[in-house]
């Protein structure tokens, strides 16, 4: 069971940075390389970093190094590569932050060819 | 006796400050010290023609004075939730000998004319810091993965080393953070082109 809200899962495609930003987990659109897309403000907030600094920039080895590795990136690669992007798992972030417990929601829209990555603190 | 205004009084306000706001998060607090810093700059700068001049020995060993980084990981110990004096010391060790080899350098290359080889050893220190944390970051997430709960003793060191790398930052420009990022994000064999020996290797 995701934490992320049907209405997104269900049709990522229609997700605007205006409804982006209204939710209370981190959603961040990459594009197959890993890319940002989108940044949403829980996200920036979280991890203290601006949308318009992160986008643009790679998720994994330029604003969130501490996914840069097997568990996280290897994952979304995998996931990409196969089309069948769909994994849920716990995480912690350590990178210029207080050590943060998150689950995480890695997902591809086959329909519309987009990857999320979408982040929860903890309960 | 220190003086209004002085070097010393102004960093005696500031530690006061960083006590008061230790309940803000991290990036709060970060924001607000810079803020601070760039006002006593300011101050110290008013009726001069220039800046005061800051050299970049001083300015590591301000950036990693005990002070600053004793109220951090107070910061850090209280959010983890580490009661245990035993498991505090861990803590205070690791950060005591990371803050002595870095001030150990700034002390010895605290000459003008020495600011550009002090200059390499912060790049040779974030590099060494970045792939510190990598082997932390590593740990503590193989180990949530698996669904435990990861020592905070490494969550904690982890976040020193990661705040190294946010201090260290704000010594360099963007560029030099960019180009240092993409060196350490390179897959070290990448960079070793041991990808291509260990697949010739195989074929062999």
């Amino acid at each position: 069971m995701s934490f992320v809200d049907t209405s997104i899962i269900n049709r990522p495609g229609n997700v605007t940075r205006e409804m982006a930003d209204s939710q209370d987990y981190g959603i961040v659109k990459v594009d197959d390389n890993g890319n940002i897309l989108l940044y949403n403000r829980y996200e920036a907030d979280m991890a203290g970093v601006e949308p318009s600094h992160a986008e643009g920039r790679s998720f994994f080895t330029q604003v969130a190094p501490c996914t840069n590795n097997r568990l996280f990136f290897g994952k979304f690669k995998e996931g990409v590569s196969n089309g069948n992007l769909n994994e849920q798992f716990k995480y912690t972030f350590t990178y210029k932050m207080k050590p943060t417990p998150v689950e995480i929601h890695l997902y591809r829209d086959q329909e519309t060819k987009t990857n999320w990555v979408f982040v929860k603190k903890a309960a | 006796m220190e003086a209004v205004g002085s070097i010393q009084h102004l960093r005696r306000i500031l530690i006061e400050i960083e006590g008061l706001v230790s309940s803000y998060s991290l990036e709060e607090r970060t924001s607000v010290c810079q803020l601070l810093e760039e006002c006593v700059r300011k101050v110290q700068g008013i009726g001069t023609d220039s800046p005061i001049p800051k050299t970049l020995s001083e300015a590591v060993l301000d950036r990693f004075s005990f002070d600053r980084w004793r109220i951090f990981t107070e910061s850090l110990i209280g959010h983890m939730e580490i009661q245990e004096l035993s498991v505090q010391s861990l803590i205070w060790s690791y950060l005591q000998s990371r803050l002595q080899k870095i001030q150990a350098l700034a002390f010895l290359l605290a000459d003008p004319e020495d600011e550009a080889e002090l200059r390499d050893h912060l790049l040779y220190w974030y590099v060494e810091s970045k792939a510190e944390w990598f082997q932390f970051n590593c740990r503590v997430n193989y180990t949530t993965v698996r669904g435990e709960n990861p020592d905070p003793v490494l969550v904690v060191q982890a976040s020193l080393s990661s705040h190294t790398l946010q201090v260290l930052e704000a010594l360099f420009d963007e560029q030099e953070i960019t180009l240092l990022t993409d060196f350490i994000s390179a897959p070290l064999p990448n960079a070793l082109l041991l990808d291509s020996y260990r697949q010739s290797n195989s074929r062999a």
